[in-house]
């Protein structure tokens, strides 16, 4: 590991790679800014512009562009009450009512703080942990990866949204649209419908971009535009001690973001959670074993430590699923797994293998991101805030020109940005009646591998589906699915009463 | 529309489509030129198995709606969504960009770009048409160069103008 580790360094100090990671924290921090626009839509925006890069220019971008979308969410949180992104619902709690009290930038530094120690711990954990997990699952056949999708299926439910059943149909017109193009295992036409360009299936860039980016302006655009109040002004402290946060009150906090960064990382591991569960369950934990739980709410720094370090351990921790098993941990690893496709790299266990000093490049350009966005939040903090005022009916249709470019980029085809204008209606017509978006773009990912494993495993064992469960490591994620199937159902049910 | 009529119908409509998947566009849309003994070996045999769990699923999308007592049947999805005089202003949006994607083919990314913001930032009550047509201007010239020369991707130039 510390040949690779050294050689990794060679490679990711270099003015490119430091570029991409600049660029695409500055990106994401202002798109994460802007409520309304998330750290996915930032994600899915940058993407088309990296496939002319080199592999870790366009990951390291990426990365920086996920990263500091998510700690630009939490400054508009902090400083405007409106969260730019999910993940940073709970910063809102005590951060906007700090920046009421004029201590917003003793909440943005906490922030600040507790995002960058979290997120560094999370990618020293994913450093520690991807190589040895990827070395068992080189061991994995047809029967194992089967199984292993079905368990990532799962997934689907995580992030289903209100209803599992329309989360459920979602993923599986995620599986079924997959099908679409040449079949793997025989080679012959599949519901292309005699239209040569889907013979290559569908294009997966636009079909996230309108999935994610267009159904979200086309929603935008049906609202009234409004204008920003002027009068709106930022209260602010001149007292030295409510602009910083002290030694003492760091130490105070640590342990709070200690606890954050173990909840954080481990949610992130598990795929399909996220960061908006993970803020919320560190600080639920902080305010349980804090002596003063009365403050949480009421302006606690304890509370913005909690609800930050939480969001941001979660990050380093989604790649390790994606980087081993080939199974993105979320939808913004979803994303990035497209990524890595595009430029001819298959995340899994093999990456390992074959491209091993470049993985531990971008595992360095992780820690990198973690120091570039801490010293670009630090200028960021002063500016962020107006990005909010962009008026939203100038905002979208210029979000709208990227969705085009974005989509026309990876093959010049206007038949792409068709694909991608249908799938923003068909993203829009989605979240209209209840069907959450993510489930189908992550069967959509995943169902490639997973129809040629289980066709492979089909015919090794003549048909029988005994071979799952003869197998241990098969069966070991078949139990797994059913456990997580199980637990899923049961939280469901206990939340809302209904499926 | 009453939240459990409007769940019984989306999942009607989406078993409805299901079935048509199953019997008529997969037979027609697949090529199959031999019988396999295997059925797992068959091209049909996962997008058939997607489409019967889908349609499986919506049959229970719509038992659920049913079974749901009527008190609590209440319309939760729609909580954020927007008010009907909204919706039809997204369904225009939606008409001008299919317009705009059609246009694009034969006018180019250019002209097609900053006449569909025009469009937009007026649809979108910004009502000095100077603004509206300054904003345009600079974001299509901006986003062109942009790719242009940065990324080196070559915007469509339009069938008229090639």
């Amino acid at each position: 590991m510390l040949d690779n580790l050294i050689s990794g360094l060679g490679i990711i100090f270099h003015w490119e790679h430091i570029l991409a990671i600049v660029v695409g924290s500055s990106l994401g921090l202002v798109v994460g800014a802007i409520p309304g626009l998330t750290a996915t839509m930032a994600v899915a925006l940058i993407l088309p512009m990296t496939f002319d890069m080199d592999f870790v220019t366009s990951i390291m971008l990426l990365v920086g562009a996920y990263k500091g979308g998510i700690f630009g969410g939490s400054i508009t949180a902090i400083l405007l009450n409106t969260p730019g992104t999910p993940a940073s619902a709970a910063t809102v709690l005590d951060g906007y009512t700090l920046t009421k009290q004029g201590k917003g930038v003793k909440a943005l530094k906490m922030a600040k703080y507790s995002s960058t120690l979290a997120d560094f711990c999370s990618d020293l954990v994913l450093i520690a942990v991807a190589a040895p997990l990827a070395t068992v699952a080189l061991k994995f056949g047809p029967p194992e990866i089967a199984m292993l999708i079905a368990f990532s299926l799962t997934i689907v439910a995580g992030v289903a949204g209100k209803s599992i059943i329309k989360g459920l149909i979602a993923g599986t017109l995620g599986l079924l649209l997959a099908t679409v193009g040449l079949d793997p295992i025989m080679t012959t036409r599949r519901l292309s419908f005699n239209i040569v360009e889907l013979d290559s299936g569908i294009s997966l860039i636009p079909l996230l971009i309108g999935l994610f980016a267009l159904s979200e302006v086309l929603f935008q655009l049906g609202k009234k535009s409004e204008t920003y109040d002027d009068q709106f002004v930022i209260k602010h402290s001149t007292h030295p001690a409510d602009n910083r946060v002290s030694w003492i009150e760091f130490k105070r906090s640590l342990r709070t973001i200690i606890r954050g960064t173990a909840i954080g990382t481990g949610i992130g591991i598990i795929p399909g959670i996220g960061t908006g569960i993970a803020s919320f369950m560190s600080y639920a934990q902080a305010k349980r074993a804090s002596k003063t739980p009365e403050k949480f709410g009421r302006g606690s720094l304890e509370g913005i430590a909690a609800s930050e370090s939480g969001n941001s351990a979660v990050v380093g921790a989604t790649f390790i699923p994606l980087l081993t098993m080939g199974i993105p941990g979320d939808i913004i690893t979803a994303v990035i797994m497209g990524a890595f496709m595009i430029q001819g790299f298959i995340p899994g266990p093999l990456l390992f293998q074959d491209h091993s000093q470049i993985i531990y490049a971008i595992f360095i350009g992780f820690i990198i991101c973690d120091i570039v966005y801490f010293i670009i939040g630090t200028i960021a903090m002063k500016y962020a805030a107006y990005l909010s005022k962009v008026p939203r009916g100038v905002l979208f249709p210029i979000v709208l020109v990227f969705c085009v470019v974005g989509s026309y980029a990876i093959q010049h085809s206007l038949f792409d940005i068709g694909i991608m204008v249908f799938f923003g209606i068909v993203g829009f017509f989605m979240i209209k009646f209840g069907f959450a978006t993510a489930p189908l773009l992550i069967a959509f990912i995943l169902s490639p591998i997973g129809e040629a494993a289980l066709r492979q495993s089909l015919l090794m064992s003549g048909g029988s589906l005994m071979i799952f469960v003869t197998r241990p490591i098969a069966l070991g994620f078949l139990s797994l699915t059913l456990i997580s199937i199980f637990g899923i159902m049961r939280s469901h049910r206990k939340r809302q009463g209904v499926y | 529309m009453q939240y459990r009529k409007r769940e019984v119908l989306t999942a009607v409509s989406i078993l409805v489509a299901a079935l048509a998947i199953i019997f008529y566009v997969i037979p027609n849309f697949i090529d199959m030129e031999e019988e396999f003994e295997l059925a797992s070996l068959s091209p049909a045999f996962f997008p058939n198995l997607a489409a019967w769990i889908i349609a499986a699923l919506a049959g229970l999308l719509a038992i659920s709606a049913l079974w749901q007592p009527k008190k609590s049947a209440t319309d939760n999805s729609d909580e954020e969504w927007l008010s009907r005089a909204e919706e039809l202003n997204a369904y225009k949006a939606a008409l001008v960009i299919v317009g705009y994607v059609l246009a694009m083919k034969y006018i180019g990314f250019l002209i097609a770009t900053v006449l569909v913001l025009a469009v937009l930032l007026v649809l979108q009550d910004i009502k000095k048409p100077l603004h509206a047509g300054l904003i345009s201007i600079l974001v299509t010239g901006g986003v062109f160069l942009f790719f242009y020369f940065i990324m080196q991707v070559h915007l469509p130039k339009g069938l008229i103008f090639e």
